[in-house]
């Protein structure tokens, strides 16, 4: 089986008397240190895809297999240590705590690994250099450029040494500069051998790879052609 | 998480928001204050209250006398049977009596006493004092426990043991008005003369004064203590039997006419209330000053429940606040605990971390509230006492005790418990919101 295999996987939410398909039957298999993209018209489910396979959600049926574990067999707690050990998460919104420092919010995950100050501190400082912000260690999140911003996510996503980065939207917030930078450290990131799964609108991305997943109205499709995408439209 | 990284995070996350944090503790300063105050100026209260009963040595005594109550009952509801003109006599305290007493378990000693039945005086060169004499059946007076300001407590025929306050009384009768009161004599080891006057009537109907004047020696003095003693001479009982048969014309027969009173000494105070019962229920009178001491502890007690109580209302709004601003806590920091979820805390974590977070606003309130009652109680000490005593001592001329605040150190400790207890249970529900919180949900609030 591969890393990642995705079956048959369904997310419906029900909104009063109408049921939302976020998802809806998704097929997926990803292949260990692989770098794929998920791309698709706002609302087809990106976001959805992504949360489940980080453990963030549960599906309404289906099954997610990463690294020879099932997701929707897992109870709260081996959830929680599946997206601590094996996932990091990249938000678009870097989802920083404003009243820690740089070096503070990346060292936050290790908290809840009971891992001591000392190398806490170590470990978080390692992982800002890997991503070129170490010199702004001690700054707040105010203090820092979004793309500044962004690295500090990215260091904070890595420091408990996932071996899936999962990234929404990471450069939806940025300039296409810093927009850019934070997609070739996800490439390297992905170099250094780890899976990335991206959701970006950002056509550049391509420079890095290949494997483009396009997803339209909570489904897979080959390749989101004009006819698919007026049909998506219309119906929305 | 470990408690160590635990305590760590929840440090952090009370520091960072200082402000709201203290402002939600001071309810919790407040409340926790009033009950620590309440409860210690009660406490301090009776404490007061018990110093003022006096001699401890008289707490652990037990006074019995004949039982004249129970004999008028059974005059007035009797069946008739009682021959006309006769007096109703209760159950003497024979020797026989005496022993019984002595073999209620807790009993240490049972010691008979009398008082003369005729006037006495005591004449010490031109001064002289009323006696208050109380003829005690034993040789060894340190069975009483009376503490000794000098002399021996020790106390044969011929031997006089005084009190303290006995001495002022002394005075000079031919003194004239406006000329300056002797000072106390100094008695112990002095003989004084005790004068002893009985009244009879002859044929005609007149009465006769006889008087009869014993050469007695001062062995001892008794310590002032606010008891019986202070104003007490104490004889040998077997003395002041004689003196009554020379008053009354015939002999003192023990098992006939009983003894006035007897003092039946317990080993422990506690004790006390639980031999009076056993001697009431022979039928005899038996009081003791623990029955009036439990009467006022259980009002302080009481006291002590309503002041906590209000207190305690003052804890439960304080309660509310820190409910309140966890809650809030919880919605402003919705996104936080998502991300937290996020990057692998477990439901656990979260609800330790709110529920110390909560815990550790009791605490610091309850830190606050004992600093603030220490202060307070320093306070009412400092004036209460200057405003007390000017009040008190006109009335009893002498330290009259005023108010104090007692905080015990098991209070302190309770306060803190308590303080913390009410953080925890206030913050139990938001904590198991937070806990139970969908992370991507979390994550998605605005
Ligand atoms: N909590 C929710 N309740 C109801 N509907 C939801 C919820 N979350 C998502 N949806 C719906 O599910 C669908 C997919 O949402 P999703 O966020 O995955 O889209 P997306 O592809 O990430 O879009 P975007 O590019 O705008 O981020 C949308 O129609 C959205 O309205
Ligand atoms: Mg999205």
């Amino acid at each position: 089986m591969a890393f990642i295999s995705i079956r048959n996987l369904k997310k419906y939410y029900e909104m009063g008397t109408v049921t939302v398909k976020a998802l809806d039957g998704v097929d997926l298999d990803l292949e260990h240190r692989s770098m794929a993209v998920v791309m698709g018209p706002s609302g087809s489910g990106k976001s959805t895809l992504l949360h489940l396979l980080g453990g963030l959600d549960r599906p309404t049926a289906g099954e997610i297999h990463v690294n020879g574990g099932e997701l929707t067999h897992m109870d709260e707690n081996d959830l929680a240590v599946f997206r601590r050990e094996t996932v990091g998460f990249v938000f678009q919104a870097f989802n920083l705590i404003e009243t820690l420092t740089a070096v503070e919010n990346v060292g936050l995950p290790m908290r809840f690994m009971n891992i001591p100050k000392k190398l806490r501190h170590e470990k978080a400082m390692h992982y800002m250099e890997e991503v070129g912000i170490a010199d702004r260690a001690d700054h707040r999140p105010s203090e820092l450029s979004g793309g500044q911003q962004q690295r500090v996510a990215i260091a904070r996503a890595l420091v408990n040494e996932p071996t899936m980065i999962l990234a929404d939207e990471p450069t939806g917030n940025l300039d296409s500069t810093s927009g850019w930078s934070i997609m070739e450290i996800l490439a390297q990131l992905n170099q250094s051998g780890r899976t990335v799964l991206i959701v970006t609108h950002d056509p550049r991305i391509g420079q890095f790879t290949d494997h483009i997943i396009h997803i339209l109205d909570g489904v897979i499709v080959p390749e989101l052609t004009d006819q698919l995408l007026e049909q998506f439209s219309s119906q929305g | 998480m470990k408690l160590r990284e635990l305590t760590s995070l929840i440090f952090l996350n009370l520091n960072r928001r200082k402000g709201r944090v203290l402002l939600t503790a001071i309810g919790v300063v407040i409340g926790t204050a009033a009950i620590v105050v309440l409860v210690s100026l009660a406490q301090g209260l009776q404490k007061n209250a018990n110093e003022q009963f006096g001699n401890i040595a008289e707490l652990s005594r037990v006074n019995v006398s004949p039982n004249w109550e129970r004999a008028m009952e059974a005059m007035e509801s009797g069946p008739g049977g009682m021959p006309s003109g006769e007096m109703p006599q209760p159950d003497p305290i024979t020797p026989a009596a005496i022993e019984a007493f002595a073999a209620i378990p807790g009993v240490s000693a049972v010691i008979p006493r009398a008082s003369v039945m005729g006037g006495t005086v005591m004449k010490y060169g031109n001064l002289e004092a009323y006696a208050y004499i109380i003829g005690v059946g034993t040789d060894d007076f340190s069975i009483l426990n009376y503490p000794m300001k000098s002399g021996v407590a020790d106390l044969k025929k011929g031997e006089l043991i005084l009190g303290e306050e006995v001495l002022k009384q002394f005075y000079n009768p031919s003194m004239r008005p406006g000329q300056e009161p002797p000072p106390p004599p100094e008695l112990q080891d002095q003989t004084i003369n005790l004068e002893v006057t009985k009244w009879t009537v002859d044929e005609n109907g007149n009465g006769i004064e006889t008087k009869k004047v014993l050469r007695m020696k001062v062995v001892g003095i008794i310590q002032a203590s606010r008891s019986e003693a202070d104003y007490a001479v104490y004889m040998s009982l077997d003395q002041v039997l004689d003196l009554n048969a020379w008053v009354n014309g015939r002999r003192f027969d023990p098992n006939k006419d009983g003894f006035e009173m007897a003092m039946v000494i317990v080993e422990d105070r506690s004790m006390a209330l639980d031999v009076a019962n056993q001697i009431n229920e022979m039928g005899f009178m038996a009081y003791t000053p623990q029955e009036f001491i439990e009467g006022v502890n259980s009002f302080y007690v009481v006291l002590q429940v309503i002041f906590g109580g209000v207190g305690g209302v003052a804890l439960l709004v304080a309660a509310i606040g820190i409910a309140n601003t966890m809650t809030m806590a919880i919605l402003e920091r919705t996104r936080e605990i998502g991300l937290m979820k996020a990057l692998g805390a477990t439901n656990k974590d979260v609800l330790s971390m709110f529920l110390g977070e909560a815990a550790g606003i009791g605490f610091i309130g309850g830190v606050g509230g004992i600093f603030l009652s220490l202060l307070i109680g320093e306070l009412i000490n400092i004036f209460g006492n200057v405003y007390f005593s000017s009040q008190t001592t006109s009335m009893y001329g002498g330290g009259g005790g005023g108010i104090s605040v007692d905080m015990p150190l098991w209070l302190i400790v309770f306060a803190l418990l308590f303080s913390t207890m009410i953080g925890l249970v206030s913050g139990l529900y938001p904590a198991l919101r937070a806990a139970s919180l969908v992370p991507v949900r979390a994550l998605k609030y605005e």
